[in-house]
């Protein structure tokens, strides 16, 4: 007896040659793969959101460190207004964790650095006096959030935006020969 | 053999691989064409959010405070145009998406007395102006880098007349020329 004589191989034919149900399966193909294609543009407006909060976010950071001449604990002496026109870095980390929140970016999943240093509560990111050079950079590492159910593998990726001005906030101005 | 074409043409085996072949195809297509976008958009963005903070920061370190003490506004224009392109420069390099820039031209710096916009003011104000255009090229998939880009049409509302600028745009080489122009004004009141 051959194979092709075996029941079950006949069986296996019949089921292969039968066409019930194929309609069925491509329908459930084609809404899966409409799922995937929306979960992407979803997932690319959702990026594209965050992408637009993080660099406003950071042309913000940049204007206010270079008004200040950086983020200080407490406002340095002199500065016009005093600590009620002031941004600490306490206040900055407020900010910017708001900001963020509303973008769908948690605490832990960015860094934000005036000239090298982390903008951190009750730190300070240092004095820049004035005319000199402030680069703030920020790094967000962000997921794709719907495809990541569907294709295997880590789909993190990191973002960084940078931005460069100059300090307009002369430190210990009563000293200061001038120009 | 008219009668073998017939039926192959009729037969229906293979029709639903075929199906999902192309749907596979267009989403990829749609995937790759809606990165590009947001790829050129952010770029963009980016590029000219860089550039207002770097003009407006240019600017203020160019204002002269000793003048300005006695209330005589001085702006040094080479100064600003110095800073604004050093600042540029450092912070262009950082950008990893960004595979070629450089500016149209020489940063324009203008340090006028003016109601110019500012709405109902009844005085004259101490303006000072610096209007840049930079072309970038992005990376781009090549499959839409189709139109090659000739040239950008802007809108000067100081002078009131509109601008060309103009480029060598290449298509299909996975690189998108792209024009981005920023305006900052210093003014003091």
């Amino acid at each position: 007896m051959t194979y092709k004589n075996h029941f079950l191989y006949k069986k296996l034919k019949c089921k292969v040659k039968d066409k019930k149900g194929a309609m069925a399966l491509e329908i459930v193909i084609g809404i899966f793969t409409f799922i995937i294609v929306l979960c992407f543009l979803v997932d690319l407006l959702m990026l594209s959101w965050k992408f637009a909060v993080i660099s406003s976010t950071n042309s913000y950071v940049a204007r206010t460190a270079g008004i200040q001449g950086g983020i200080l604990a407490t406002a340095p002496d002199g500065f016009p207004g005093g600590n009620t026109a002031y941004i600490s870095t306490n206040e900055m980390r407020n900010k910017l964790n708001d900001n963020f929140k509303s973008a769908g970016i948690e605490s832990g999943k960015y860094s934000v650095k005036v000239n090298g240093k982390t903008v951190s509560s009750g730190a300070s990111t240092g004095e820049v006096d004035y005319r000199q050079p402030v680069t703030t950079e920020i790094n967000v590492t962000y997921k794709w959030d719907l495809m990541s159910n569907f294709v295997p593998g880590d789909l993190t990726q990191t973002m960084t935006s940078t931005r460069s001005s100059m300090s307009e906030f002369k430190y210990r101005y009563d000293t200061w020969v001038g120009e | 053999m008219k009668n073998r074409l017939r039926e192959f043409l009729r037969k229906k085996d293979g029709g639903f691989p075929i199906i999902f072949v192309i749907l596979i195809f267009v989403g990829c297509m749609v995937a790759v064409g809606f990165t590009d976008l947001l790829v050129r958009n952010y770029t963009m963005d980016e590029v000219q959010s860089k550039m207002d903070v770097a003009g407006i920061s240019s600017l203020q370190s160019g204002v002269n405070t000793e003048k300005l003490r006695v209330q005589e506004f001085v702006v040094d224009k080479a100064l600003v145009k110095n800073n604004y392109m050093t600042m540029m420069r450092q912070t262009m390099q950082n950008s990893d998406k960004i595979k070629d820039y450089k500016f149209y031209g020489e940063p324009k710096v203008d340090v006028i007395n003016s109601k110019f916009g500012i709405g109902n003011s009844s005085q004259n104000r101490p303006q000072a102006i610096i209007d840049s255009t930079m072309i970038i090229v992005v990376d781009s998939s090549q499959v839409f880098d189709l139109i090659p880009g000739a040239y950008d049409r802007y809108y000067n509302s100081k002078d009131g007349q509109y601008f060309d600028v103009k480029y060598n745009g290449k298509n299909e080489d996975g690189k998108v020329e792209l024009s981005v122009r920023s305006v900052s004004r210093l003014v003091y009141r």
